[in-house]
């Protein structure tokens, strides 16, 4: 249908509509007229991807601007979800309108998941990079030209590319990422190529949150995107946690061992060079001296090593005279990885901040923190003249390179922790140094600072003002919709005990009980056994789900569970987890039905829906807090409490609660899908207000203090009920509205503003007067 | 695996003693250190012995002696073996013992504790394509009403099964000469129904979760498997399969399961923790270290297409530069083999057991339109109207004429009515009265005693007809409440069975008659039949009064003419009908003749 609000048309792929998906769309629009933030909690299920959809395109089309729209989302199976709707609602609106837009929405992901040559078979996403830029950087096809170099080695599918102009590569229209690739395939071009240089052509991009937020990836790929544009960052509720791991990595001894090789094969290359052409290095040496920075060819894509730190901290000096000689900058880094060596030698924990670790770096080696800022672009400008064979050795240097130019570029908001033992008992040293950024305002704030308007959303992002806090962001417009049911579609409970009236919880001192531990098999035999289809059940921890399996099977729990259901497990290892997915919605679709254990902050709960039959009960065990005795979380924690006054527990129940209350929200797809949703703690009644208001909503007071029985009848009563076919006519103006009561909603509100306006009007008539009098 | 062996002196020579189980045959061996004795090697079959002795733990010596039967079976000869080292004597003896124990019990009990059949194991390998191939058969069996008459097994089957059916039969077709296939005709409905319930298979399930050892009184661990228990074991695990075909020519079957289900290997597959108490068994525990995916097709599986919607590899590989700090030990990827054995193996057996279902509904709209599908907000899309089909009425005119009818006569009684109620309020009524206690009370009063009176009188007969009611039942020995009582009516049971042996023949023939007659079909084959039917129902008749005719008493049969009398009345008009339409007929066809005869002018 199509509807305006104020000025502007919108084209809504449905004949009817949610009244939330109106409020929705009614504050979006707000919001981008008035040029802010926002942040909007949309219930699960209520078609959010949709309406911002279409009210993002239609808002571009119709404003002369065309606001580009950068749409960003967690994982590329919700990026695939978002590219699909997208095509949908242009092939509607070309219904509507009569014609064909001339629009173009693509989706980026990495070169695995996108490349057509054998290269990516390879295991390493980064190795996979490597490789292809070596088949396509200018070097190499220079080199066949010479005659130095077979034309086999070429990538074909990049080559191809090459006749072809930019606005050719791909006809106009919106594609999903197996639509682009069949197409590239037919045609013969990389895909991976096609849409980094459509880009700049598109009305619309999807990708995930670090092609905008890590330094590493965002330089090269956003730096063409103007500040008129709109950016949406969709299923945003962990959007911090993406902040910090663009600025954080590990080092390992492995990481030097590599690293020491690869800088002393860095360093024959350079003596290599000295002797054969000494030229190339001199002349860079000369432009260093200049002060003029390596002009980067045309082709940006094929930049060898992109800074990993903040466009704004990147120093624009020239670099510093005692890293400009190759061979001195070679030296350098040699030091500086044998001092990284020595301090992994240490046998206690160590935590310190940038700043000592560069004093203590200072006095041990006289490496000064002006050239470690460079170092990674030192690295890049060495090795486009001499290129490394060994590739994983290449790697250790770039990430030793990273590492370097973050510790020296940032004084707070960051630690270093050296834990030598990986746990408690474990027999030999296995150390790992956490460089990990504490505070996510920094790698989100140029993202604040660049765009206008930034649309934070999600089903589930509750206290929305939390979000503003830890990202050091203002809004606009906050806002929370509830959901308007005909009926009630979904049934959370709490349940806080077994049948035995046992407390259960997954607290850290109980959670191995036998009681508890029985009560929660229990719990989950009697689910299995009045489910329909799929069951979904979530643990706070991997290693929590292991024990509890390996208990339970000594119980003879899993095998009464057999007797109801499949069961499938999400282990670490994601092919075999896709592979047991498939298994599962195949049992739940021919009627065998299946129990699906796997975590809740794990792969699957992030980016896999669980709708209709796939999932007709969802059950919560336990709360998943964090592992409190992690030294990085603490070291958070501490961050936050100083920095940005938010107390440590107030933390970490918010955080658990976003990531429960996550889980929850996949078993609604659409107002005629339900789904039970149990939360099995004791300690979840207390935090009832921590949940999403569409949740906490429908959560009745008698539901908040269930034991296993009680929480079964409920269960029994409800499916039984929501067996019945719905009446349509019942939703009709309550939870879903046509065009006619659409704008019967219009009309009362614009009636309800003018009378407001006039109220206002005659205030300030009696003031006038009042004050004549 | 390594075999059970310990130092131990024999005849006063030092040696090495070894249980050699995975040789064929299992020996027990002693060797001398010294090559130069008299007797360097003693080796004892392990099926020839026939009891162990050992000294006592609390005794300082420490010796096993072993009875066993020599080659030709005949003499028990002894051998004794002295240790130095208890431990070393208690594991050698403890493995003897199990030897011992499991031979006893393997040769005592194939039937007992386990069924198990060579054949079971050879049709092992087809389970699966043979279920799929009847699947198929089935399904155009259940369409093809040829094929259902034909199928004489399921028509008996299904006659063994109902039977009321099955009496109807006996009386219809083999006493009084029914078309067997006519009788079938008009019920394929039965027969089809009665097919699907014969083919539907219960699934796959979790064999070894249901297989739990029972202890026993006497120190041994039953268990019980069937048949079909092994055919599923074996196509869930077919590294259990791979064991049974190695092995089994060489022990017997008994011995193997006895050994499987105390082997590690099957604590294992089961899920259970295995310490290192458990005993373990040499032979089967081999199989432990092997792939358990040796001979999958987990190849096949990787080059599957993914949905990508759930494809989670993806969503790792989607940021190549990502580091990021490793997770914290919680959920860090745990290599502890036993728990992540444990999940893998749930994993691969719910795939398995998936894998042999075959997908009769697969949906073969092209994956685009299937995921477009999946993302759909059904509820917002328009409402599917109802649609009517429309029947054309043939003699649309007699219709019209009885609806109108009808109309009238309902209008009529309405009308009716109304003229009535019309008549008995005269005076004007004030709709703005309102309760005026002084005038109205009394009539208040009035009418509610009314009520309540009546209302009690219908409480009270009521509950005096449930009663009666009740009674009845009870007393009756009739199978059901509306079965008239034999006592009421003076006739014995059997008798009363017979007329109903009767009534219900001669309807079986009626409706065959009846829709033969129906049809209206000229086919000779068919007029044929209706010609016999015909004739059944005359004899029906005759049945009918022979059968009335043996009440002797006057006032019985008075009662079972009565009871009769609907029968009779509905086979003369068969009978009638069917002069009326061969009359026609004659008349038509001499139509037919003569103007075929007559030649056009």
């Amino acid at each position: 249908m199509k509807f305006l609000i104020d000025d502007l048309p919108v084209i809504f792929p449905y004949p009817k509509i949610y009244p939330e998906q109106y409020a929705y769309m009614c504050d979006i629009k707000r919001t981008l007229d008035i040029g802010g933030n926002c942040i909007l909690e949309m219930p699960s299920g209520t078609g959010k991807t949709i309406s911002l959809l279409s009210l993002t395109v239609s808002y571009q089309m119709f404003y002369p601007e065309h606001r580009k729209i950068i749409y960003c989302s967690r994982t590329m199976s919700e990026i695939e979800k978002a590219l699909i709707e997208l095509t949908k609602l242009m092939d509607f609106r070309t219904k509507e309108l009569g014609f064909k837009e001339n629009f173009r929405g693509l989706g980026l992901t990495s070169r695995k998941n996108l490349c057509l040559h054998p290269i990516s078979q390879e295991r390493k996403g980064i190795v996979v990079d490597e490789k292809c830029r070596r088949m396509t950087n200018g070097q190499l096809s220079l080199q066949v030209a010479k005659g130095e170099a077979d034309k086999d080695q070429l990538c074909s599918f990049h080559e191809k590319m090459n006749d072809l102009d930019p606005h050719e590569y791909i006809p106009v229209g919106v594609y999903s990422f197996e639509e682009l690739i069949k197409y590239c395939k037919g045609v013969g071009i990389c895909p991976y190529f096609t849409v980094r240089r459509m880009m700049s052509f598109c009305n619309i991009i999807i990708y995930s949150y670090h092609y905008l937020l890590d330094p590493k990836i965002a330089q090269r790929v956003s730096k063409e995107l103007s500040k008129e544009s709109i950016v949406i960052f969709d299923e945003a509720h962990n959007i911090d946690n993406v902040c910090i791991e663009s600025l954080s990595l590990d080092l390992t001894n492995d990481t030097l061992k590599k690293a020491s090789r690869g800088v002393n094969s860095l360093a024959k290359k350079v003596d290599e060079i000295k002797r054969v052409d000494s030229q190339k290095l001199q002349d860079e040496y000369e432009k260093l001296v200049e002060g003029l920075r390596a002009t980067e060819s045309s082709r940006n894509e094929e930049l060898i090593m992109a800074n990993p730190i903040l466009p704004d901290d990147i120093l624009t000096e020239s670099i510093p005279g005692n890293i400009r000689r190759g061979e001195h900058f070679v030296m350098f880094l040699k030091r500086f990885i044998e001092y990284l060596k020595t301090r992994m030698k240490v046998l206690h924990v160590v935590s310190e901040t940038p700043a000592s670790f560069l004093q203590h770096l200072k006095l041990l080696t006289f490496i000064e923190r002006k050239p470690l800022r460079f170092c990674a672009e030192r690295l890049a400008l060495l090795v486009k003249t001499l290129e490394l064979n060994e590739i994983e050795e290449f790697i250790a240097l770039k990430d030793i390179a990273t590492f370097a130019t973050l510790v020296s570029t940032y004084e707070t908001g960051f630690q270093l922790i050296l834990e030598p033992y990986e746990t408690e008992n474990a027999s030999g040293p296995n150390p790992i140094l956490h460089f990990t950024c504490l505070d996510a305002s920094i790698a989100i704030r140029p993202i604040f600072d660049r765009f206008s308007s930034v649309i934070i959303t999600s089903g589930t992002i509750s206290p929305l003002d939390m979000y503003p806090k830890m990202l050091k962001f203002d809004t606009v417009i906050q806002e929370s919709y509830t959901m308007t049911l005909s009926r009630r579609s979904f049934l959370p409970m709490i349940v806080t005990k077994g049948s035995d009236q046992v407390s259960i919880s997954s607290r850290f001192e109980i959670r191995n009980d036998p009681s508890v531990v029985r009560n929660y098999g229990t719990l989950l035999i009697e689910f299995s056994k009045i489910t329909p289809d799929g069951l979904v059940v979530f643990f706070p921890s991997y290693l929590y789900m292991e024990s509890i399996i390996s208990m339970w099977q000594n119980m003879g729990i899993l095998d009464e569970v057999w007797k109801y259901k499949l069961i499938l497990v999400e282990t670490p290892d994601s092919q075999e987890t896709s592979l047991g997915l498939e298994t599962y919605r195949k049992a739940c679709s021919n009627g065998r039905g299946a129990v699906l254990l796997s975590v809740a902050r794990g792969k699957v709960s992030e980016g896999i829906d669980f709708d209709h039959h796939f999932g007709r009960t969802v059950l919560m065990i336990g709360i998943p807090f964090q592992y409190t005795e992690s030294r990085i979380l603490k070291a958070r924690l501490e961050y936050l409490r100083d920095h940005h006054q938010i107390k440590e527990n107030e933390f970490l129940s918010f955080d658990a609660m976003r990531h429960a209350a996550q889980c929850l929200g996949r078993v609604l797809r659409g107002k005629d899908d339900y789904g039970i949703m149990v939360l099995a703690d004791r300690r979840f009644s207390r935090k009832r207000n921590q949940l999403p208001k569409w949740i906490a909503q429908n959560l009745l007071d008698a539901d908040t203090n269930l034991s296993t029985d009680m929480a079964i009848a409920n269960a029994k009563k409800f499916l039984r009920t929501l067996a019945q076919p719905s009446n349509p006519k019942d939703q009709e103006g309550v939870s879903v509205w046509n065009a006619d009561q659409l704008k019967d909603h219009q009309k009362l509100l614009t009636k309800n503003a003018e009378a407001e306006m006039e109220l206002d009007d005659l205030n300030d008539d009696e003031l006038e007067l009042a004050f004549e009098k | 695996m390594s075999n059970v062996s310990g130092a131990a002196s024999h005849k006063k020579k030092n040696g090495m003693l070894t249980v050699l189980e995975d040789q064929e045959p299992s020996i027990l061996q002693w060797s001398a250190i010294d090559p130069s004795v008299a007797v360097p090697l003693v080796k004892i079959r392990l099926d020839f012995i026939t009891s162990l002795r050992a000294t006592n733990p609390n005794s300082n010596q420490m010796m096993i002696k072993v009875l066993y039967k020599d080659s030709s079976g005949a003499d028990e000869k002894t051998a004794l073996f002295s240790f130095t080292n208890r431990s070393v004597m208690d594991n050698i003896q403890r493995t003897l013992q199990q030897v011992v124990a499991r031979k006893k019990a393997s040769s005592s009990t194939p039937g007992a504790t386990a069924t198990k059949d060579v054949d079971a194991v050879s049709s092992a390998a087809t389970p699966s394509s043979q279920a799929n191939s009847t699947d198929k058969e089935d399904l155009s069996t259940f369409l093809d009403s040829d094929k259902l008459l034909k199928d004489h097994k399921l028509q008996q089957k299904l006659l063994v099964d109902n039977k009321t059916l099955m009496i109807t039969f006996k009386e219809a077709v083999m006493s009084n000469g029914l078309d067997p296939e006519e009788f079938w005709k008009t019920r394929l409905h039965l027969l089809r129904s009665y097919a699907v319930q014969q083919s539907q298979k219960r699934g796959p399930y979790n064999v070894l979760s249901t297989i739990k050892p029972v202890a026993s009184s006497d120190n041994k661990v039953n268990v019980t498997v069937t048949r079909e228990k092994i055919q599923s074991i074996f196509e869930q695990y077919p590294i259990v399969r791979k064991a049974y075909d190695e092995n089994v020519p060489r022990l017997n079957e008994g011995e193997f399961w006895s050994r499987f289900f105390s082997s590690r290997l099957f604590r294992q597959l089961r899920g259970e923790p295995t310490s290192s108490y458990d005993r373990a068994d040499v032979v089967l525990d081999k199989y432990l270290y092997m792939d358990p995916n040796a001979d999958e097709d987990t190849a096949k599986e990787n080059i599957e297409h993914i949905n990508p919607l759930i494809d989670i590899q993806s969503n790792e590989q989607d940021n190549s530069v990502k580091l990021g700090n490793a997770p914290d030990v919680t959920m860090k990827e745990n290599n502890d083999n036993r728990i992540s054995g444990i999940m893998k193996n749930m994993n691969r057996l719910s795939r398995r057991m998936l894998a042999n279902i075959k997908d009769e509904n697969q949906d073969k709209t092209p994956e685009v339109e299937q995921l477009e599908e999946q993302l759909d907000l059904r509820d917002l899309e328009d409402d599917v109207e109802l649609e009517y089909n429309e029947l054309k009425l043939q003699n649309s005119k007699l219709v019209q004429n009885k609806a109108n009818r009808i109309d009238e006569r309902i209008s009529s009684d309405y009308a009716e009515t109304i003229k009535a109620s019309q008549q008995q309020f005269h005076e004007p009524f004030n709709l703005t009265d309102i309760y005026n206690p002084s005038t109205q009370r009394q009539a208040i009063f009035d009418v509610a005693k009314e009520i309540s009176q009546i209302v009690k009188q219908n409480t009270k007969q009521y509950s005096q007809g449930w009663q009666a009611a009740n009674l009845n039942f009870q007393d009756s020995k009739a199978s059901t409440i509306n079965d008239v009582g034999p006592e009421s009516l003076n006739i014995s049971a059997d008798e009363l069975e017979e007329l109903r042996l009767t009534h219900m023949t001669s309807i079986e023939f009626l409706r065959h008659f009846w829709s033969h007659l129906g049809s209206g079909s000229k086919d000779k084959q068919d007029l044929l039949t209706l010609k016999k039917l015909h004739a059944s129902v005359s004899k029906c008749i005759s049945r009918v009064e022979a059968v009335i005719d043996k009440f002797q008493d006057p006032g019985s049969k008075q009662t079972v003419r009565a009871i009769m009398q609907p029968l009779v009345t509905s086979l003369n008009k068969a009978l009638t009908e069917y002069q009326k339409a061969s009359s026609a007929m004659l008349e038509y066809q001499e139509r037919v003749h003569k103007s075929r005869t007559q030649t056009p002018v």
